[in-house]
């Protein structure tokens, strides 16, 4: 294993809201109101992420280095909102915890937990 | 722009919950989702979200703050060791010493009893010292008051308890047939004595602690129901307590109680009373109610008592605190120094941390680090000191007092006193973490007002380590408080090691004494002949050298008897009774006159022997033999003697022979020749040979005696030396650092000053002339307060001069000394300046 894999898998696995927050980033770089909006769209609101969680997440995610403040955004925006977005670590991170997690349905699959999903 | 309305007003204040750096990196970005947030979610679900998300996260960002500030607590205390294990050692001994003195105020004071609702049991004393009644006047209290649910009688009372073994004096409890009811403590086993019991004429009942139980009946429960004789009558053990139970005392376990009717006409004359107060009835509705029958007791044909007072059963009485309390001053002052020092310690310790960071700081201020962050770190270090030193200083206080016990059979006593519970835990880390973060504090201040261009302009170099008043102040404080306690500790060891001083007057080698109690079987002539023949015995007895007796009044005994000097002046003298003999066992020189003989005897003219202080006192300069004292005649005169303790000092006796003041009390004082052990258990044959029913107790040597005489100073002078040494390694460390910045500061000044000629002497002395003027400050307010604290002292230390120029002088000499050699170490490089290089380089 590479010093480089190692340091990824320190991470993992990451806890829900972690992940949820960090794919909500994968598609382009959002402010905290975003990505609350995103998640919660995405699990049809299911994963509801308050203002308090989702800022100590973006502490640490930002301490780790797996995201970043984005300086540039819309001209109209309010200036006060702070724009986040995915490194490349953190890219890595995120899919590996994906691929972790897949390796884990297929096994369910496997075993038949579950059926296989059906591609839409 | 969108305007504030309540609810951005209430989650600005709810932000607060958030740490500070955690508020200000994120706080206004979080309110802008917030805002965003509102409009599209309802109120409720957004206000449950909102707040239970702050409840889940505000808790762990602080801990998470928390840990890095002891994270770095850590690093920055591991990087300057011995100074910090300076500090917590310091903080240790101090706290060990704090520790043990609150357990014993503890016990005595602040503990509640572990009695059922022993907040409604009070004790009901005449406000005279000894707080006892009369027992017919215990009876009309008991009968006549409305508003106590019991009133109990109980008295400590010497008896002679005999069951398998040889008999033996132990101290028993009186109690009236009401006196469990009152105080309800559980039983292991049998029953409580009873109102049926405490009749007179009924059968007698003993009951007996657990710890007695397992010593004298192997902790059989067939035991109960056997008989016992007590005072040559007999008694049915019915009943076990806990070894905890001492009643509403806490001077130590009881082991037998005893009815009070039981012991018929040897039943005490006084009894202490304790009552338990009706439900809804309080304190001051009981006194109202008893002083109603204090005032008819006084009518009434007995001289009652003044008036009756009541206080909480689990308090010291008032009038044994007045006694308590100049002991407990000068515990309290050595209590003060004992953690003045370790916070000085600490204090310097931050303070230097603080100066040496300041560059850190300077930078973190600049990059817009809180001044509260700074302060917060500060004070995470002394949280760590405060926390490592509360472990040690239990441990230490441990440690002591299992050496304490190893040392002495003190464990009895001590394990009694010294119960551990919440209250000595809780109040060592409270004062630890006071003591710790206010004299953090100041450092912390200082620390976090560093000012930010000059900390970046002076670069890694602490400027203004030396320009510091509060540096200054450290430092003379830490000089003068060690050598206060270094004085103390030389004064106290010296004393101890002083036979001059503590020269007891007579020669213990060798000696042993014993307890042997007559009680009130024997008439004062029946008894006079049957110690005369304990004596005779023991004389031919082949180990025996030398043999005496002495009255429960008199030396080596608990209590002495004090008398006023009718007609001269209100001071008192003791009375001390002893068998001829006396003052050649314990080797007492006589020094005019004669010893008493057999011909002294009960009838005879009073004669007296007098010791060197009381013949000053009355005739000084004159021989003493032949005048009069209070109708006796002076046929002797004796060097002054310190039996038991150190501070008794040059105290004024008169022996009087035994046979002319009978007492069936005795102690028993014998020298032996041959092995001890042999000895010992002769005395007890001899004795028991002439009556088996006579108990020999509590035998002890002499010289153990006064050597637990000593222990309290010892504790004193260990506890200030070890302080004093800690908190003097602190002050050079100090030293040297202030004089090695000046030498670094100021190179080229010295290099100019080598130049024009200066020698090094000068140069030695422009280096550290700051430093040893703080030295001699420090010294200078240490010695008189050593001079104050050993007038203190006194009490304990007899005979010592109040100020011992010899201590006084050695530690002023070591001090500078040691002061001299940590400016020296540095100032050596300032003397090898070359002044072309200082020039140039500087």
């Amino acid at each position: 294993m590479s010093p480089h894999t190692l340091e990824v898998e320190k991470y993992l696995p990451l806890t829900p809201p972690v992940f949820h927050v960090l794919v909500a980033l994968a598609d382009g770089d959002k402010h905290g109101y975003a990505i609350l909006k995103e998640v919660a769209d995405r699990t049809a609101g299911k994963v509801h992420l308050s203002s308090g969680t989702l800022y100590a997440i973006i502490k640490r995610l930002l301490q780790d280095g797996l995201i970043d403040e984005i300086d540039e955004r819309p001209d109209h925006d309010d200036q006060r909102r702070r724009y986040y977005g995915l490194t490349a670590f953190g890219r890595q991170v995120a899919a590996a915890e994906a691929e972790r997690m897949e390796a884990l349905l297929t096994a369910a699959r496997a075993k038949r937990l579950i059926r296989k999903s059906r591609r839409v | 722009m969108n305007k504030e309305t309540r609810s951005d007003r209430i989650y600005r204040r709810l932000l607060r919950l958030f740490p500070f750096d955690f508020r200000r990196e994120y706080g206004a970005d979080m309110h802008a989702t917030f805002r965003d947030e509102r409009r599209d979610t309802n109120v409720v679900r957004l206000w449950s979200s909102t707040l239970a998300g702050f409840l889940r996260t505000a808790p762990a960002e602080h801990l998470d703050v928390f840990r890095r500030d002891v994270r770095d607590g850590l690093r920055a205390l591991g990087r300057n060791k011995v100074v910090t294990l300076i500090a917590i050692m310091s903080l240790a001994v101090g706290l060990g010493a704090n520790i043990g003195i609150f357990s014993v105020v503890n016990a005595m004071w602040l503990k509640a009893l572990p009695l059922p609702d022993a907040e409604r049991l009070i004790r009901v004393t005449n406000e005279s010292a000894v707080g006892a009644v009369a027992y017919d006047q215990y009876l009309q209290y008991r009968d006549g008051n409305r508003t106590l649910l019991h009133l109990a009688a109980f008295q400590d009372t010497r008896v002679t308890f005999r069951a398998d073994g040889p008999p033996e004096i132990v101290v028993a409890t009186a109690v009236s047939g009401n006196y469990f009811a009152a105080l309800g403590p559980p039983l292991l086993m049998g029953r409580a004595v009873s109102d049926a019991d405490d009749r007179p004429g009924a059968p007698g009942v003993v009951m007996v602690s657990e710890p007695f139980w397992r010593d004298r009946f192997d902790s059989n429960p067939a035991a109960m129901g056997r008989t016992v004789v007590i005072d040559r009558h007999p008694f049915t053990l019915i009943g076990v307590t806990p070894g905890w139970f001492a009643g509403t005392d806490r001077d130590g376990p009881r082991e037998v109680w005893i009815p009070w009717n039981a012991l018929g006409s040897r039943r005490p004359d006084n009894s202490n009373m304790v009552g338990r107060l009706r439900p809804g009835i309080s304190m001051a509705q009981a006194q109202a109610d008893l002083a109603v029958i204090a005032t008819q007791l006084r009518r009434g044909p007995q001289e009652g008592p003044a008036a009756i007072a009541i206080y909480p059963a689990r308090m010291v009485p008032p009038a044994l605190t007045a006694q308590v309390v100049p002991l407990l001053a000068f515990f309290i002052v050595l209590v003060g120094l004992s953690m003045l020092i370790p916070c000085l310690n600490i204090g310097s310790l931050l303070l230097a941390r603080a100066a040496e960071r300041r560059r850190e700081m300077g930078i973190r201020l600049a990059l817009g680090a809180g001044r509260t962050q700074l302060m917060r770190q500060l004070l995470t270090e002394s949280f760590l000191i405060a926390v490592s030193g509360g472990v040690a200083g239990a441990a230490v206080f441990g440690v002591t007092v299992t050496i304490l016990m190893a040392s002495f059979d003190l464990s009895r006593d001590f394990s009694a006193r010294m119960v551990f519970d919440w209250h000595v835990p809780a109040f060592t880390m409270a004062i630890s973490l006071a003591a710790t973060v206010m004299f953090g504090l100041a450092p912390a201040l200082h620390g976090a007002n560093t000012d930010v261009l000059g900390a970046l302009k002076d670069g890694e170099a602490t400027a203004p380590i030396t320009r510091s008043r509060l540096r200054a102040g450290f430092i003379v404080a830490q000089v003068s408080v060690s050598a206060l306690l270094l004085v103390i500790a030389a004064l106290v060891a010296r004393t101890l090691n002083n036979p001059q001083i503590i020269d007891p007057g007579f020669s213990g080698d060798g000696v042993f004494i014993g307890a042997i109690d007559l009680g009130h079987e024997y008439s004062r002539e029946q008894g006079v002949s049957f110690l005369d023949a304990v004596l005779e015995r023991l004389e031919a007895h082949p180990g025996v050298a030398s043999v005496s007796l002495s009255g429960a009044d008199g030396p080596l005994s608990v209590g002495s008897a004090k008398r006023d000097i009718a007609g001269q002046d209100s001071d008192s003298y003791a009375r001390y009774s002893i068998s001829p003999g006396h003052f050649r066992t314990l080797g007492i020189p006589l020094l005019a006159g004669r010893d008493f003989t057999a011909t002294d005897r009960a009838g005879g003219a009073p004669v007296g022997i007098v010791n060197n202080a009381l013949a000053h006192r009355y005739w000084v300069g004159e021989n003493p033999v032949g005048k009069q004292i209070e109708g006796v005649e002076v046929v002797g005169l004796v060097r002054d003697t310190n039996y038991t303790a150190l501070n008794e000092g040059r105290r004024q006796v008169l022996y009087v022979p035994l046979a002319q003041s009978y007492n069936a009390e005795n102690t028993l004082v014998v020298k032996a020749s041959g092995n001890p052990k042999e000895v010992l258990s002769g005395v007890r044959e001899v004795v028991a040979h002439l009556d088996p029913d006579i108990p020999v107790s509590n035998m002890m040597a002499v010289n153990d005696l006064t050597t637990i005489s000593r222990v309290p100073l010892r504790i004193v002078a260990t506890l200030s030396g070890v302080l004093g040494l800690l908190s003097l390694g602190l002050a050079l460390m100090g030293l040297y650092g202030v004089v090695a910045f000046l030498v670094r500061q100021r190179t080229r000044e010295i290099g100019i000053r080598v130049a024009l000629g200066a020698t090094p002497s000068r140069i030695m002395w422009f280096v550290t002339r700051q430093a040893m003027r703080w030295t001699l400050s420090g010294l200078a307010l240490g010695a008189c307060g050593a001079v104050a604290v050993s007038r203190v002292l006194r009490f304990l230390l007899h005979g010592a001069s109040s100020v011992d120029p010899i201590a006084l002088a050695g530690v002023a000499l070591a001090l500078t000394g040691a002061a001299y050699g940590a400016c020296w170490i540095p100032a050596r490089r300032a003397i090898r300046t070359d002044p072309m290089m200082a020039l140039r380089d500087g």
